[in-house]
């Protein structure tokens, strides 16, 4: 009986080489992490400066338009309008900072909000704009001034908390305040007083 | 018996003990073989099969997000932007960047600081050291403006005037102020503060 041979063909595959691979990728990973940023940046609009305190009046007919300014010192934030009295409208005595009776002896020194110990206080800062938006419902314009050396930090702080109105009108500790989200209606974010205009005086 | 009889060969050896010396050479050869194909004593290799699509993987993500960001910000310890609530993202624009010891223009130095982080009276206008505008800031802005509008000209669009500011946390207020002046007398009229998601708010 004829036996058939049977041959036997290495069916054996060589192993991909992916070292080459390897090594382009191990090179490609780390240029990218480095040329890259891992943190996330956004951005704050904010309205073109407007130089100079001064303000055109308004004609008799024109309805006054509040003019509302933020002004960040040292020792806490100050907020004067030019279009109302605040002080009545917040229920503040007008505030003049400690041993400035010329401020004292204005006529609208405004509200002053002091420092709670190093750290200003965005919760009073929050709970007054509140009552001066639901007073001004039109209004969405802030001047908002500081001290010549106050860092940006604090600047943005403060437009972080008055851009929007949060889930309450007013906050009585800053952890309630911290953790607060804004107001939602038909699915966007209430504005409170969203249009910061920067302002400085000239020296 | 009689066929094992006739089946010895010259050699005097039957023919099943010549099969079972070829089956024993056979499977010596196949031991030897696989033997040869083994690593030396002490030696392992490894699969990096699984590690090259983990690799893949991460490499595919880090060009995503590498190409999707608009805005690229290094940070440093001269350059620690503020942190926001915002949840805008940053847009194309022109940037200038204030870090603690330089204005940068497109990756160039227009103006160094001060150890208070002040431009230098020499750089202002007129020498001026109560002036706003910062004379290479504005030469630098002026020309990037210059480009855009050739840019948006050519493209058929109209030039947006749109500039992002980078920002160092603890850059005083009126440098800030001076930086926006000077950007707004060469014809940008749009800002946009550059700060790190995920502040929160009153801290």
């Amino acid at each position: 009986m004829a036996r058939s041979k049977k041959k036997t063909i290495s069916t054996e595959i060589e192993d991909l080489n992916l070292v080459p691979i390897m090594n382009l990728v191990v090179c490609l990973i780390p240029m990218v992490l480095v040329g890259m940023s891992l943190v996330k940046i956004g951005v704050i609009n904010v309205n073109a400066p407007r130089f100079g305190m001064g303000q055109a009046e308004p004609s008799d007919d024109e309805e006054k338009p509040l003019g509302l300014t933020i002004a960040i010192a040292e020792d806490g934030f100050r907020l004067t309008a030019t279009g109302a009295d605040i002080n009545t409208e917040l229920g503040e005595a007008p505030a003049a900072p400690a041993g400035d009776p010329a401020a004292a002896a204005m006529p609208q020194p405004g509200v002053f909000i002091a420092k709670n110990g190093d750290v200003y206080n965005y919760t009073e800062l929050y709970n007054k704009l509140v009552v001066l938006k639901d007073n001004h419902a039109d209004e969405t314009i802030v001047n908002l001034t500081a001290d010549a050396k106050i860092p940006f930090k604090f600047v943005i702080k403060v437009m972080d908390s008055i851009r929007f109105r949060l889930e309450t009108d007013k906050y009585d500790d800053a952890e309630s305040f911290t953790a607060a989200s804004p107001k939602m209606e038909s699915n966007q974010q209430v504005l409170l007083w969203p249009d910061v205009v920067f302002a400085v005086a000239k020296q | 018996m009689v066929k094992l009889t006739k089946s010895q060969d010259d050699h005097g050896k039957s023919r099943e003990e010549i099969i079972s010396e070829w089956v024993a050479q056979q499977s010596q050869a196949a031991r030897q073989g696989r033997k040869a194909r083994r690593l030396p004593e002490g030696e392992a290799t490894v699969t990096i099969n699984s590690l090259m699509d983990a690799m893949t993987i991460i490499l595919v993500f880090l060009l995503m997000n590498y190409s999707i960001d608009p805005l690229r910000v290094d940070s440093s310890e001269d350059l620690k932007l503020p942190p926001s609530t915002t949840d805008i993202n940053p847009e194309p624009s022109a940037t200038v960047t204030i870090t603690a010891k330089g204005i940068v223009v497109n990756d160039e130095v227009v103006a160094t600081l001060n150890a208070d982080g002040q431009v230098d009276k020499t750089k202002k206008l007129g020498g001026d050291e109560t002036a706003l505008q910062i004379q290479p800031l504005f030469e630098a802005l002026n020309e990037e403006a210059s480009r855009q509008k050739e840019v948006s000209r050519l493209a058929g669009s109209r030039f947006d005037g749109l500039l992002t500011v980078i920002a160092h946390g603890e850059t005083p207020y009126r440098l800030v102020t001076e930086v926006l002046y000077t950007a707004g007398q060469a014809e940008f009229s749009r800002y946009k503060f550059a700060v790190l998601k995920g502040g929160q708010r009153g801290t």
